[in-house]
């Protein structure tokens, strides 16, 4: 006889053995893709959690009591999966592309982000979900207490068993559940574990099926013989109550927190669905075949005192098949702890996302920046909360004092979670549903429900008895199960119609009326037309479209300068030449703070995100933002750094690739325009040379003059060669400084003399004495170099009649100007950009050189460490060379 | 982007598939008339009133799960149909857009309409 140590026993190797495959397929899923960790198959099978101990055991119960009416509760998740086209479809793409954590998740992302929405779906799913909790633990201690019963040694107390039970579920749940926080919500660990428990318990019911009609029965047609004979053998039915059980339990498939939690957040595959469609009916079926078969033998074997909702345990112990007993125990203890498990970490997941994150974050605003803090929060609160939901769970079924009082509980639980369902349909078909709409219909719908039948079922004076009796306030159209003067329905079938038909009514008709938010809209249009915007598999697009993108939006909403300099500052940041900066998510970020400052945060969020693609406003968001570093570790942020990496890389390589053309340009020309500087004296002093040569008739005056041009062109080539030269060894940093000490006027004297020695024009310079009293250290003879070329120019190219140069010294703190400044007409703005190049004339007509003087003081200048530029002004030219302090002593 | 208004006529194997997939949106609806139909059966309840005797448990029984077994069968066929006339194998649900809404497909252009 199996004594309830041993059951114990067995029941801690199976948690362990559960753990066990679960911790193997989370570190499978870690390391590689499994194919059989993402089969449909598995899917399917995490499906069957919504098959509680409540349809296991309470089947049986519930089909004898009420015969065939236990089979709604399955048809209307069938109908559902048949409709998959319809409604799954779209909802796991609504999943999957707004990165959806859970349905408040999803209600409150496509009512415009709306915490408070998502506060009520949470409350509500906590409060509908808490009793079916105390169900599963009522059905473990029923079990048990079903074991020992037939051991008669034993003494079994139930309050100590359920308070094992739910303590031994809650650490298995935060086990199971809160070990890791992964960016997508997927725990592949409990998902394979709650498959593994989906087979168990359907060879556990099969198996007690099979033992009920062809080991007790006799086969197939005895069976049916036996079924017709007992007290269920005839159709009865109440018709509303059957369409109104169908109905509710495909709503409920649909917003159970728990179906929501593997249905859409688990998924990773849409494909998965259309196995789905027609398997998980299939084990539906499976699951429900042989129900009304245990129900009928049970009823004419069992003793008439017995629980029918324990006749699956009951029937195979009574034959003393003990083994068998055990796998039904198995089931059954399966059924309860994949339940619980999912529904507190889906739960868990929206008390912490949606409750305790907004208020841990407004109160420590700065303490998000330690890396990893927000993480353990985050895993706390889920703990604390699955520990919550579980001492609810407690409370309740002390409270209720179980039996048959939570029978019922279930049907009450779906009519809850239904109230979700309008505003969820309403939200993927409809986009003119608002959030007001949505918040109004679901309170109405959760009044209604509380007070219809939540706090009837509850018993115990939860409502006083006249209020039962005459309704609220003593007006007979506010009876809890008779509103509006409708007596005599049965009381689910009466609580669910008016709530949702309420619930609909204010919903449409609020949202019709009001007026919606841009966010909301903005969503609306995301989630109605979800297969438009999105695709079944998650890219990583381009971003160099992206940050364009982001341009044309900013430029719209801040003008086109603004933008413009917003960009070219982060591009100049990120080290990119060029206006698009590469978008990464600290320049994101940026930009949305801008942004915000104009058209609001929110909204500001949802246009960077529309534009980039990342998706909804989650806590996960937020703590990505806040806690980078530790985000990073998570694989998929892993990968979009990568490919973010990947496109600055491009774009770097792309500019230096610019760059390296546009020098090798540079040298082409350099090396055309040299060639043609040589060849032109060249072709002179040629032509001269022969002429010498060949005329024998030539007069010593001609002679002399001819051998003048070729001596003057090949100064002139030296000249050059001299100055390309001095350039290359500028340019190449090979040039020797000879660093000495001396007085700028000294320096700017010897300038002056050398520039005017032997000028053909006239120049007048002008200069402060008093002003030049600066000592430098420098090069001096390449500073005069500077000066000469500066003062030769002003005296060649001053096209006043009066040629003046102005030579002013100006002391500051950053070090010394010292500006050339003639009278004559300047240099014309367009050649402005190019005189300091080489081979840059500005009067090509008058060629006094090769145009590499100014290239030169330029080379001088940088090397010295300062720098030499050209000042647009009106009335002339004018130069300024830039001594930086380094190079200036304080004047004796 | 150059828009095209679509084409009138459909390929043939497009057409099958078309109406394949009409025919799984369909189910919903077969499948509740499918699981509605023995309310109109006589019951216990009726069979004082009228006199005739109730359908017998073994009979549901039987009508039930043969309903639900045609249903999920249906199920089976009809995506499998479906997924042979798709094109590519590995096809992802992607290439339907609902032909109850207009087609748009520059992403530029939804952002100003919404």
């Amino acid at each position: 006889m199996a004594s309830l140590d041993l059951m114990v026993l067995v029941c801690l190797i199976y948690v362990a053995f559960l753990f066990l495959v679960a911790f193997a397929a989370e570190r499978i899923a870690a390391h590689r893709t499994v194919a059989w960790l993402q089969s449909p198959w598995i899917y399917t099978l995490s499906l069957s959690i919504y098959c509680t101990a409540w349809t296991f055991y309470g089947a049986v119960g519930y089909a004898a009591r009420s015969g065939m009416e236990f089979v709604t509760i399955y048809l209307g998740p069938t109908l559902v999966m048949a409709g998959w086209w319809w409604g799954l479809r779209k909802l796991v793409r609504i999943g999957r592309s707004q990165r959806v954590t859970s349905i408040a998740d999803l209600i409150s992302a496509r009512y415009g982000k709306s915490n408070l929405l998502a506060i009520g779906v949470t409350m509500l799913a906590v409060i509908g979900v808490t009793p079916y909790i105390a169900l599963q633990l009522q059905s473990i201690t029923l079990s048990f207490a079903a074991f020992s019963a037939l051991d008669p040694g034993e003494t079994f107390d139930e309050k100590l068993a359920v308070f094992w039970a739910a303590g031994g579920l809650a650490v298995f749940a935060i086990l199971f559940g809160t070990r890791n926080l992964d960016a997508n919500e997927r725990h592949h660990g409990v998902v394979t574990a709650v498959a593994l428990e989906a087979v168990v318990k359907l060879v556990a019911l099969l198996s007690v099926g099979i033992f009920v009609v062809w080991g007790l029965s006799g086969g197939i047609g005895p069976t049916m013989e036996r079924i017709d004979a007992s007290r269920i053998g005839q159709w009865h039915v109440d018709s509303s109550r059957w369409l109104t059980i169908t109905a509710l339990s495909a709503a409920a498939f649909l917003c159970l927190p728990r179906m929501f939690q593997v249905m859409v957040v688990e998924n990773s595959d849409e494909g998965h669905l259309r196995t789905a469609s027609w398997a998980f009916p299939l084990y539906l079926l499976l699951m429900s075949l042989f129900v009304v078969p245990i129900a009928a033998v049970g009823l004419e074997v069992m003793p008439d005192s017995a629980n029918p909702d324990l006749f699956v345990l009951t029937l195979p112990l009574q034959e003393g098949k003990t083994v068998l007993a055990m796998l039904a125990f198995l089931g059954g203890f399966s059924s309860a702890t994949s339940m619980v498990i999912v529904a507190a970490m889906a739960l868990s997941t929206m008390l912490s996302n949606h409750v305790v994150m907004p208020i841990w974050l407004a109160f420590k605003k700065t303490g998000a920046q330690v890396s990893g803090d927000a993480r353990a929060v985050v895993l706390t609160a889920r703990r604390i909360s699955i520990a919550v939901i579980m001492v609810l769970g407690y409370f309740y079924y002390s409270l209720s004092g179980g039996g048959a009082a939570l029978a019922s509980i279930g049907i009450i639980a779906f009519a809850g979670v239904a109230q979700i369902l309008p505003v969820m349909i309403g939200g993927m078909f409809w986009r003119g549903a608002t959030r007001i709409g949505a918040a109004v219909g679901l309170t109405v719908g959760f009044v209604l429900w509380a007070y219809t039948l939540l706090l009837p079922g509850l018993g115990g004076g939860a409502l006083p008895d006249h209020v039962m009796a005459e309704g609220l306030f003593g007006i007979s159209w506010l009876r809890p199960q008779a509103l509006f003067g409708f007596v005599g329905l049965d009381p689910v079938v009466h609580s669910v119609f008016f709530s949702l038909l309420l619930n609909t009514l204010t919903f449409c008709a609020l949202s019709i009326v009001t007026f919606p938010s841009p966010l909301e809209r903005l969503q609306g249009a995301q989630f109605v037309n979800v297969f438009d915007h999105s695709t079944a598999a998650r890219r990583w697009t381009g971003s160099v479209a992206q940050s364009e993108d982001l341009m044309i939006m900013t430029q719209r909403l801040l003008g086109a300068a603004e933008a413009q300099s917003l960009f070219a500052t982060e591009a100049k940041r990120q080290g990119v030449t060029g206006q698009l900066p590469t978008p990464t998510p600290a320049f994101l970020e940026r930009l949305e703070r801008v942004l915000s400052g104009s058209v609001g945060a929110a909204t500001a969020h949802a246009m960077v995100d529309q534009i980039v693609g990342r998706s909804a406003v989650s806590v996960e968001d937020l703590l990505a933002v806040a806690d980078e570093s530790a985000q990073m570790l998570e694989y998929s942020s892993q990968l979009e750094a990568k490919s973010d990496e990947l496109a600055r890389t491009a774009h770097q390589l792309r500019e230096a690739n610019d760059k390296l053309t546009q020098i090798s340009l540079q040298k082409d020309s350099f090396l055309s325009q040299v060639s043609h500087e040589l060849r032109t004296p060249m072709t002179s002093i040629r032509a001269f040379s022969e002429i010498l040569r060949d005329s024998e008739a030539l007069g010593p005056e001609d002679q002399r003059r001819y051998a003048n041009i070729i001596h003057d062109e090949a100064l002139r080539l030296t000249r050059l060669l001299d100055d390309l030269l001095d350039l290359s060894v500028l340019e190449n940093g090979r040039v020797t400084l000879n660093m000495r000490e001396g007085q700028l006027a000294d320096v700017l004297d010897r300038s002056v003399d050398a520039a005017l020695a032997g000028a053909d024009r006239p120049l007048h310079v002008r200069r402060k004495r008093g002003a030049e009293e600066v000592e430098v250290a420098t090069d001096l003879d390449r500073l005069a170099q500077v000066f000469i070329n500066l003062i030769t120019n002003a005296q060649k190219y001053c096209d006043a009649p009066r040629p003046e140069l102005t030579i002013r010294v100006h002391k500051h703190a950053a070090g010394v100007t010292v500006d050339f400044l003639d009278n004559g007409s300047g240099i014309p703005a367009e050649a402005q950009a190019t005189v300091f190049e080489k081979f840059s004339r500005v009067h090509a007509e008058r060629a006094g050189g090769a145009g590499l003087g100014l290239a030169i003081c330029r080379e001088i200048m940088l090397r010295l460490g300062g720098d030499i530029a050209y000042l647009p002004r009106p009335g002339g030219a004018a130069f300024r060379v830039n001594l930086p302090a380094a190079l200036v002593r304080e004047a004796a | 982007m150059t828009e095209r208004p679509p084409p009138v006529f459909l390929e043939r194997r497009s057409y099958r598939r078309r109406r394949i997939i009409d025919a799984i949106r369909v189910l919903p609806l077969f499948g509740t008339a499918l699981f509605v139909l023995p309310l109109l059966w006589p019951t216990a309840q009726r069979e004082e009133a009228t006199g005739i005797p109730a359908v017998a448990m073994s009979d549901i029984l039987v009508y039930i799960f043969g309903a639900w077994a045609l249903l999920i069968a249906a199920i089976v066929g009809l995506s499998y149909l479906e997924r042979s006339l798709s094109d590519d194998a590995d096809d992802t649900l992607d290439d339907w857009p609902d032909p109850s809404r207009p087609e748009s497909t520059d992403p530029r252009a939804e952002r100003e309409a919404i």
